[in-house]
């Protein structure tokens, strides 16, 4: 196929808040563009997962070249980055545009800017990205133009001089777009002769050619043959294959400075292909690689067990197959007292714990037990070793501990003025401290919040939605570390301590969630043929306590022919739920409970 | 090899049989009732004089069937068991026209048992003189309570004078098996209105006596009053407290406890309802009856008047089929077993004990003290009786 030359070639991404339309939009390019047909266009192709579609979010970034005739009489090759459409995600969608040279930034014409808007805006400002802001929606009756033209101004300061306004589902407004596409983004710089010197933005596993790895290509060119180095590993491959996906994976000659494509390099690990690392030429190899690499680094852990200790090894195969995909997320063998073998999960954030999750149990038909996640405690022992905490069951005694820190965040909460109350509140009740609030326009405001991260990983969102009906929006992005007066609580039954219920929280806090979680234990734990005594403790004070009193009797009165139907469904049932119960000592303990502490009521 | 029968052609997605030699226990179910008790969640109508003359005949449409399918009179009937609803809302020319038609047609041995189930409210003497010429030989009394403020609670539409003249009448007509139904843990009732209960039913001296637990099924008026919080269930110690007190009583005058919730004189237990929890096979006709044949379990559907098109069309009015397997079959049948105070025969336990996780379950059900080995039986401690159901999910 004939090159076109880097003048001509535009790489872009779409980024918006979840919802404005960024698959829609990316659809409709592609069809205008003739990468597609409306038929093939499953409704959305570029989120290929049904976790993805389901939630509608985009979890894997990918890139579609297509070719599009401006009429400035010019054929110009658009190459379209997607990006990862979740907080979870900053780094991801940091190293997608960092492959770009522009952005569409499309905004919702009937919600505003929202949180991440703002923090995808900003993202690509830092990149140096020329952002061209795009106004979706423009069919509803509810747009609002002229408010969303202010707000894209005020607020990102961002010259809406000519708004380009879409509907991206009908696709009005598309090709001027695309026009602005090629006259405003800049085509890339950079040169075939220098050595390589090639951005990795995704990589993904595929069982006959190990990873198949999306990349941008600054300087140099890269084709098959060529033995290559990955700069962050040392590592060596030699190129089997490159291509471009238009969107069918089409293999090419060769990948120039200014390209994306993909390559195939024989690496059977994902491990090995880091996202923001740089490729360059083994044998010329680049002097610096590019700017900005950073290792993922998870920021929520959580345990995983299976119900049934005897699916153990399942839980291993499952985990590893699907760390192929994704190498965001680590695990290591852990052992509970009371849920036996299961492993420590680290992700990169709480959605993304809950698509593994969701993966682990849907795609490999496991029945797990979650515990409540945690985040990466600091703790500096009087001995003078520094420790990282990822699991409470393993934090010191509290007379070895010289001190303790914990992760903070800086929380951007968009939302309808009129919940301010209740989200500052809310902010005040997680140990805040406000940074700032201003009004967008006369009816939304913008918070910003430093909270601890371990107060957000508690339920914060769906307690944000709760007190906001669903209005408010929120990004958030890692500050660092801060020293804080933290204590372990364990939750013992019938005296036993459950180390799958241990956790940390703060010392002002931890009387409220003692006693929360002692009452919410109380409901979920079934009676038994005996007392089951719930007891929450620092160290062995104990600071709650409730009973689950015995079970008096469990008996059918009346049992002939029809209540016997009847009672064979229901014991089947029965027994079934008991399976899947956990017995720790003589109490049988349902999977819910080990989420306890995320389900308490704080109203 | 045991001869069995198989169906015609149209029924054949059922494998339906039944060994001739052993006998098989016949439920007649009679869905109407003048009003439903505020307890009962069994499938029924509110009476109405077209619809039972609609169903009676489908009841014999369905005898008829069965007859053929199953070729019923080489298969002994020992006993037959009219429940409901309220069989007595059947006229005792209607009552004895069915039983004439299963005695025509089925092979009803001459000692078979040959239960009623009777609303003392709407029955009289000359009605009771005529069950008995219809061959009835059990009359079964479902009176809960002798309370007039108890009974008005439960719907039923009893009252205590009447229960007292029903029973007396029953006696004097001739009826010398005599079945009161008593319930436990009822709205407004006290372990003294419980104890007068007991002590009004024992002046009858009636053969057998069923005792239950007030048990708040769905769909219920009870479970509806329970959920908007007009009716809260006794707690479990009081229930447990009226249950050993009703016990003693019947224990030392003299019934024996056979059953989890059934107290009988010598030589009285009822036949037919041994049958559900001995493993035996019971064939269930009328609308939402259910059966068991050998391995196969299946209910008819839950509707008169889908019933009533099914057999008319000549066709079984089946819903829910389920062969099972041997083991399983079994399995039920002990757990089952269990509810008869003698508990079940070792050995039998055993054919599935050596080969099963019943090797673990059963001794940690002895070792928690639900379970016991007594005179070749294995059965429920005193204790376990109250965990009968816990016992019934750990071996299910």
């Amino acid at each position: 196929m004939s090159q076109t030359s880097p003048p001509h070639i535009r790489n872009f991404s779409i980024i918006a808040h979840i919802d404005h339309g960024k698959s829609t939009l990316a659809d409709r390019i592609l069809e205008m563009t003739g990468a597609i047909t409306q038929r093939e266009s499953r409704a959305q192709i570029l989120d290929d997962m049904d976790l993805e579609r389901e939630r509608g979010i985009t979890i894997k970034a990918h890139a579609v070249t297509t070719h599009f005739q401006s009429q400035d009489g010019l054929t110009y090759q658009l190459n379209l980055i997607d990006t990862p459409g979740h907080v979870d995600f900053t780094y991801e969608v940091s190293r997608s545009l960092a492959a770009c040279e522009g952005a569409l930034l499309l905004v919702d014409a009937t919600q505003g800017v929202e949180a991440q808007t703002i923090a995808n805006a900003y993202l690509a400002i830092a990149n140096d990205l020329t952002i061209i802001p795009v106004i979706n929606k423009i069919d509803l009756a509810s747009a609002d133009l002229e408010g969303v033209t202010h707000q894209i101004e005020e607020v990102l300061g961002l010259e809406m001089d000519n708004p380009l306004c879409v509907s991206a589902k009908e696709g009005k407004g598309v090709n001027a777009v695309l026009e602005a596409v090629v006259r405003d983004i800049p085509g890339p710089s950079g040169s075939p002769p220098s050595p390589l010197k090639a951005l990795i933005f995704d990589s993904w596993f595929d069982s006959y050619q190990g990873a198949i790895v999306l990349v941008r290509i600054f300087d140099g060119v890269l084709e098959p043959g060529m033995k290559i180095q990955l700069m962050s590993t040392q590592r060596t491959f030699e190129v089997s294959e490159v291509g471009i996906f238009t969107p069918k994976r089409t293999k090419t000659q060769q990948l120039r400075s200014g390209e994306v494509g993909y390559v195939c390099a024989g690496m059977k690990d994902v491990a090995d292909t880091k996202i923001g690392d740089t490729i360059t030429d083994a044998s010329h190899p680049t002097a610096t690689a590019l700017p900005g690499y950073r290792e993922a680094k998870p920021l929520v852990f959580c345990g995983l067990y299976s119900t049934d200790n005897a699916e153990f090894e399942n839980l291993r195969d499952s985990l590893e197959k699907l760390r192929l995909n994704d190498t965001s997320f680590v695990y290591e063998p852990e052992t509970s007292l009371a849920l036996g073998f299961g492993f420590r999960c680290g992700f990169l954030g709480l959605l993304h714990m809950e698509i593994i999750r969701e993966r682990l149990q849907r795609e490999y038909h496991l029945d797990l037990i979650s515990t409540a996640p945690t985040v990466i405690y600091r703790v500096l022992t009087t001995k003078g070793d520094l420790l990282e905490i990822e699991n409470p069951a393993t934090l010191p005694d509290a007379s070895s501990i010289a001190k303790m820190e914990e992760p903070y965040i800086r929380v951007t909460i968009i939302a309808p003025d009129r919940f301010t109350g209740n989200i500052l509140q809310l902010c005040q009740e997680r140990r805040g401290t406000q940074q700032s609030l201003q009004y967008l326009d006369p009816t939304r405001i913008m918070v910003v919040y430093e909270l601890p991260l371990n107060e957000l990983v508690m339920d914060f969102y769906d307690r944000l939605k709760s007190r906001t009906q669903g209005y408010a929006s929120l990004d958030y992005e890692l500050i660092g570390y801060k020293e804080s007066d933290l204590v372990k609580l364990d939750l013992l039954l019938n005296g036993e301590s459950i180390d799958a219920l241990s956790f940390i929280a703060h010392r002002e806090k931890i009387q409220q969630r003692a006693r929360q979680l002692a009452e919410k234990m109380k409901t979920l734990i079934p009676k038994q043929m005996f007392e089951v005594i719930i007891q929450a403790a620092i160290g062995n004070r104990i600071i709650a306590r409730e009973t689950v009193s015995a079970l008096k009797k469990n008996v059918t009165a009346k049992c002939y022919g029809g209540d016997i139907s009847r009672k064979r469904k229901l014991w089947e049932k029965q027994k079934e739920g008991k399976k899947r119960m956990k017995q720790i000592g003589r109490v049988e303990v349902p999977q819910e409970a080990f989420l306890a502490l995320l389900k308490v009521s704080e109203e | 090899m045991v001869p069995t029968h198989t169906l015609n052609p149209s029924h054949s997605i059922y494998q339906i049989a039944h060994p001739s030699d052993s006998p098989l226990g016949l439920y007649l179910h009679v869905p109407f009732c003048l009003a439903r008790c505020h307890f009962c969640s069994f499938y029924l109508q509110v009476y109405r004089t077209e619809n039972v003359q609609k169903y009676v005949m489908a009841l014999e449409g369905e005898i008829q069937l069965y007859a053929d399918l199953l070729q019923l009179q080489a298969t002994p009937i020992a006993t037959i068991y009219f429940g409901g609803g309220t069989p007595t809302i059947l006229t005792a020319d209607q009552l004895s026209r069915i039983g004439n038609l299963i005695r025509s047609t089925y092979h009803v041995i001459p000692e078979a048992e040959i239960t009623i189930e009777a609303h003392p409210a709407s029955v009289t003497s000359s009605y009771l003189h005529q069950l008995l010429e219809a061959g009835f030989n059990r009359i079964s009394f479902g009176i809960q309570s002798t309370s007039d403020s108890e009974l008005i609670q439960l719907g039923g539409r009893n009252q205590t004078t009447q229960i007292a003249m029903a029973i007396t009448q029953a006696q004097a007509a001739g009826f010398s098996n005599i079945n009161i139904d008593v319930m436990y843990g009822l709205p407004g009732q006290t372990l003294e209105t419980w104890t007068s209960t007991l002590h009004d039913i024992l002046a009858f001296s009636p053969q057998h006596i069923s005792c239950y637990a007030l048990t708040i099924e769905e769909g219920t008026r009870f479970a509806i009053d329970q959920r908007r919080g007009k009716f809260k269930e006794h707690d479990g110690d009081i229930q447990v407290a009226m249950e050993e007190f009703a016990c003693n009583a019947f224990t030392t005058a003299g019934y024996q406890h056979y059953e989890l919730s059934n107290f009988s004189q010598p030589g009285f237990q009822c036949r037919h309802n041994m049958q559900y929890w001995q493993g035996g096979s019971y064939l269930g006709l009328g609308p939402s009856a259910q059966s068991c044949l050998g391995l196969t379990r299946f209910g008819n559907v839950a509707d008169l008047d889908r019933y009533c098109e099914e057999i008319e069309s000549q066709s079984l009015p089946i819903r829910n089929y389920e062969l099972l397997e041997r083991e399983q079959a079994l399995r039920e049948s002990i757990v089952l077993g269990l509810r008869m105070i003698q508990g079940v025969p070792l050995d039998l336990v055993n054919t599935i004990h050596a080969c099963s996780d019943w090797q673990i379950l059963v001794p940690q059900l002895i070792e928690n003290g639900l379970l016991e080995q007594a005179s070749g039986h294995l059965r429920l401690t005193t204790r376990g009786h109250r965990f009968a159901d816990t016992v019934a999910v750990t071996l299910w």
